[in-house]
């Protein structure tokens, strides 16, 4: 016995770090629309608070939704073992 | 901002009016395929398909948005309005525009002088590196507006580097010709600081007492 994981756990471990991959591929979808959205503001007409908007909050969630992506590409890999 | 049809550079606008389209045009598309994704396809997200319309929505198409927006931003944040856009350089603009005063930016902007985006031109050296030190400084202001984190009444930081004024003057006929700007004292004056050109030429911009 000892630590033996029982094999009809194993699946059901899959399933759950699947979830959380989709979970945070939806997290980075919902973030990477509002960064574009806020990036894009000051197309409609320049402002100072458009501006501050655009590049201290729009343009870094871009970054942070692009950076989770990558991220939930790499779990994704490595939990199919690929990496 | 109007369409001047005898803008100086109709190329430069032409580029930037395509530029600002394909920058909502690229917004527009990423932002129907992420609805699409988060609406129709949420539980599906983890097959091959939607990870690439993911890497689309995310990767690609941001790319450009941001590259396009940047661009077309920062040259739109040159203009009077942009500057103007400031609660407190109202009266710096406002003083300006007026044709009845007589300050030297009044001065330079009803007579042309400086055909536009006058506030910038004044105010950021010359090439790349006057450009991206006037940028740094421009955000470093949207902090302090924000944070109200600023000295009242406002005033300008150091003294005003009289390059700003020579990198027109310096070379025109009409400036060396005159008396005054002759001789050895004038330019060593000049560059040690000891003379400015309002000393003679009067104030670019009322003083802060006069604004309302």
């Amino acid at each position: 016995m000892g630590t033996t994981i029982p094999p009809e756990v194993e699946p059901q471990a899959t399933s759950v770090r699947g979830g959380r991959i989709r979970k945070l591929l939806t997290v980075a979808s919902a973030l990477g629309l509002v960064g574009l959205g806020l990036t894009v503001l000051p197309m409609a007409g320049i402002t100072p608070l458009r501006l501050a908007l655009s590049f201290a909050v729009g343009q870094p969630l871009c970054g942070l939704a692009l950076a989770l992506y990558v991220l939930a590409v790499l779990l994704e890999l490595r939990r199919r073992k690929v990496l | 901002m109007s369409p001047n049809r005898f803008a100086l550079d109709p190329t430069q606008d032409s580029i930037l009016a395509w530029a600002g389209g394909g920058v909502i045009a690229a917004a527009v598309v990423a932002t129907l395929l992420l609805l699409y994704l988060l609406i129709f396809r949420r539980r599906r997200l983890l097959e091959p398909g939607a990870k690439w319309l993911l890497f689309i929505a995310l990767g690609l198409f941001p790319s450009f948005v941001l590259l396009g927006a940047n661009s077309v931003i920062l040259t739109r944040s040159k203009t009077v309005d942009a500057c103007g856009s400031c609660h407190m350089m109202q009266p710096f603009v406002k003083d300006m525009r007026d044709p009845k005063s007589d300050n030297l930016a009044a001065i330079h902007y009803k007579n042309r002088y400086i055909p536009e985006n006058q506030c910038y031109i004044c105010h950021s050296a010359y090439g790349i590196f006057g450009d991206i030190q006037a940028k740094k400084k421009g955000v470093g202001h949207l902090i302090k507006y924000y944070s109200d984190n600023y000295a009242k009444p406002i005033r300008h930081e150091g003294p005003f580097p009289i390059s700003q004024c020579l990198k027109c003057h310096a070379e025109s006929q009409k400036f060396l010709a005159v008396e005054e700007h002759q001789g050895d004292d004038f330019w060593r004056d000049l560059s040690t600081g000891k003379t400015t050109c309002t000393d003679c030429h009067g104030r670019a911009h009322p003083d802060f007492a006069e604004k309302k």
